[in-house]
């Protein structure tokens, strides 16, 4: 092994570290409440994780969180951006979920059709201060 | 695989004493059970720092610390955070003055004040994992070196880097590897001192556990540099964890072409071997422990000649201390300039403290230098239990001193801590509340250098047993002025004195004790009176009768039975006179009916403590 495998090295493994350390594109979080559960949460979230390994992403980390509130519109699931954008969808499958992280996540371009809410945090505090 | 979360659980040895391995078995079992087999990867950190809320485990990505967590703890974390996404607040951490939930550490005052250099990776990543070493720009500092410096280079680099011997002493260390560097030899060796032995120090113990790694680059980095292609690392086989990661990380090291011959095709050769000690303190002084690692009895030699000329094997032979070797890297990656506008003036970079005794948060912290120790204390030590007052912080262990209250704005350095009679040492930080009797404390430290002395020069071997004994006879109440005068008289010869370190350093906690608790040691003398309450000849138990609800527990478990009940009474009686002051009664007594006062009159000669010596 020379200098240039070891970086070679160093840049496979710091992948998996990232998720510790590193500076993430966006967040990914999902509800997991008992009726995300039971409206298939695992399912999507298992997709989620399986599309961003497929495409190389791994600096955005996956989360679950408690029920977002939508109980009526699960599965339900929240992409925040590095600059505090919010953007969450609705009635989710894995086939939608696997389209979200090509379009949204990949590209940047929102997938309007399954988006029930958006916030954007960064402009809100921008406001409350002026 | 990509893993969603990372389970980091602590596995230093604070951690795995409190069943960090039981927790792993049932986070295992349970994430088996809720099929997160494919999304929770569980690693085995080195020591996170905060050793006291053992067995630790946060959560990753989500940066949740959980703490004290027990098997059962585990099972739920796994089903309520790792499958449902809900924080398990039963193990988080509560802010001691406001009582509202830490929920990451980040938020915790005891993590918030540190800067981490030295202990970057540990808690971080998995020590016995090269592939994490690596991910976090483990050996480019090495490669770099290898393939873009000159040794002279390296040398200036640590030169301006001003980064001084973590060791105790405090000894520049790029002019050390300049001495090394220039010598002339047959061979030439680099060793690690890995012989931590200090009561309450654990900070080397803790590197070599928690991010192996790091040190044995940093001694590869030190054989291109000085010349050398073998090198020792001397650990206590008291560290078996330690042993066992280091000797993991070597091979590892081995099998990626780190070490070994021919390191990154640079053409570069360079092998390490440990060499275990028995755990005798004295071989923490360099000529002692080179003489151990020779296979002799560890016992130590003039100087000069220094290691640096003729160390092992008569060969120029490089010592540096655990954490000094994981400055190294850093320093390389980051530029000497970088490293020496951290700290102060005549100090630079973090030291690392292992703070135990009478404080909150006890652990390894890393700060600045010229922290103060108010800051340590209060700020990240989370201040005194049970609303006692500070009395006395004792730093350097047996070899160090006392620093009083007075003292608490002191700039945690090396050169103020020498000025005020202490010293850096290797970083222990033993906090000292109003309960304890500093003449007990120098007898507690006089008496591990006692039992330390390798035996081979007199002014140590003698003049440490004839200090304890005054000592001794100074708790027991029967010392008068002259022996006061004799302790002073033999503290100064056996400093002068002494070979080596160990001994030179012996009567320091007797002479920083004796400079600024003066009236204690007075009051011991004159009064016969302990003011903390702590050397038993001069304390003791009364049971008050307002209070006593004739329980009986304490007769219970009296040691010589000498508590018995007041006939016709709700009421028991301590008989004074056999009592041997254990203080067994105070402790179960479950209305504090049991006091313990200081009393004027030494025991009977005949039940001397003394008698003991």
């Amino acid at each position: 092994m020379d200098i240039n495998d070891l970086k070679k090295m160093r840049d496979q493994a710091k992948r998996d570290l990232e998720l510790r350390s590193g500076e993430h594109s966006h967040k990914i979080t999902i509800s997991m409440g008992t009726i995300g559960i039971a409206a298939g949460a695992r399912e999507v979230m298992k997709a989620v994780i399986d599309e961003l390994a497929k495409r190389d992403i791994d600096n955005v980390p996956v989360t679950i969180t408690g029920s977002l509130g939508f109980d009526d519109q699960e599965v339900v699931m929240r992409v925040e951006s590095a600059d505090g954008e919010q953007v969450t969808y609705a009635r989710l499958d894995p086939e939608k979920a696997r389209l979200i992280v090509r379009k949204h996540i990949e590209n940047g371009e929102r997938v309007r059709e399954f988006i029930v809410g958006m916030a954007d945090h960064s402009a809100k505090k921008e406001e409350s201060k002026s | 695989m990509n893993y969603r979360t990372h389970a980091l659980l602590c596995a230093g040895a604070a951690c795995l004493s409190s069943g960090a391995d039981n927790v792993q078995a049932k986070l295992e079992e349970a994430i088996k059970e809720t099929g997160l087999s494919d999304e929770v990867k569980i690693v085995r950190t080195g020591c996170v720092g905060s050793c006291d809320l053992a067995p630790i485990l946060i959560i990753e990505p989500d940066s949740v610390f959980y703490q004290k967590v027990k098997p059962a703890d585990a099972e739920m974390i796994v089903r309520e955070h790792l499958l449902k996404g809900r924080i398990y607040e039963k193990n988080l951490i509560r802010d001691p003055d406001t009582r509202n939930l830490i929920t990451t550490h980040a938020d915790f005052a005891f993590f918030r004040k540190q800067m981490k250099i030295v202990l970057a990776n540990c808690g971080l990543i998995d020590p016995e994992n090269i592939r994490e070493y690596i991910a976090r720009d483990g050996y480019q500092a090495l490669g770099k070196v290898l393939s873009e410096m000159e040794p002279e280079e390296v040398i200036e680099e640590l030169e301006t880097s001003r980064l001084r011997g973590r060791g105790g002493a405090g000894f520049p260390t790029g002019r050390k590897w300049r001495f090394v560097h220039q010598a002339k030899g047959a061979a030439k060796y680099v060793v690690c001192n890995g012989d931590e032995g200090d009561p309450g120090a654990f900070m080397d113990r803790s590197v070599l556990e928690g991010d192996p790694h790091r040190v044995i680059e940093a001694m590869a980095i030190a054989g291109y540099t000085v010349g050398a292609q073998k090198g020792f690392l001397y650990i206590r086989a008291e560290y078996p964890l330690a042993i066992r990661r280091v000797e993991l990380a070597i091979r590892q090291a081995r099998e990626l072409g780190l070490l070994g011959r021919n390191i990154l095709e640079t053409g570069f050769n360079f092998d390490l071997e440990v060499r275990v000690g028995a755990g005798a303190f004295v071989c923490g002084e360099e000529t002692a422990l080179m003489a151990s690692i020779l296979g002799r009895r560890g016992m130590p030699m003039p100087r000069p000649p220094f290691p640096a000329i003729s160390g092992l094997w008569d060969c120029p032979t490089l010592i540096n201390n655990v954490e000094t070797y994981a400055n190294i890297v850093p320093i390389i990656m980051n530029g000497g300039a970088w490293f020496s506008r951290i700290g102060t003036e005549r100090s630079a970079g973090t030291k690392v403290f292992a703070l135990a005794g009478k404080i909150n948060n006890t652990g390894l912290v890393e700060v600045p230098m010229g922290t103060t120790l108010r800051e340590i204390i209060f700020e990240i030590g989370g201040g005194i239990p049970g609303g006692k007052r500070f009395k006395a912080a004792q730093t350097g262990g047996p070899s160090g001193g006392c620093i009083p209250e007075q003292y608490l704005d002191i700039s945690m350095e090396y050169d103020t801590l020498s000025a005020i009679g202490s010293m850096m040492g290797s970083g222990g930080l033993i906090v000292m509340d109003e309960d304890s009797c500093m003449v007990d404390v120098a007898k507690f430290f006089l008496e591990f250098c006692l039992d330390e002395s390798c035996g081979k020069c007199p002014p140590c071997r003698v003049g440490t047993q004839h200090i304890f004994r005054i000592l001794e006879k100074i708790s027991c109440g029967e010392a008068d002025h002259g022996d006061l005068a004799q302790l002073e008289e033999l503290a100064a010869m056996i400093r002068k004195m002494s070979l080596c370190g160990l001994g030179q350093t012996a009567p320091n906690p007797v002479l920083s004790t004796l400079r600024y608790f003066r009236d204690e040691y007075m009051a011991h003398i004159e009064e016969k009176r302990c003011p903390a309450k702590v050397c038993r000849a001069m304390v003791t138990y009364r049971i008050r009768k307002d209070t006593c609800i004739g329980c009986g527990l304490c007769a219970k478990v009296c040691p010589v039975n000498v508590i018995s009940k007041v006939e016709g009474q709700k009421l028991y009686v301590i008989d004074e006179t056999p009592c041997i002051r254990c203080g067994a009664c105070m402790d179960v007594c479950p209305v504090g009916a049991v006091i313990k006062e200081s009393v004027g009159t030494p025991v009977e000669e005949n039940e001397s403590c003394l008698s003991r010596v």
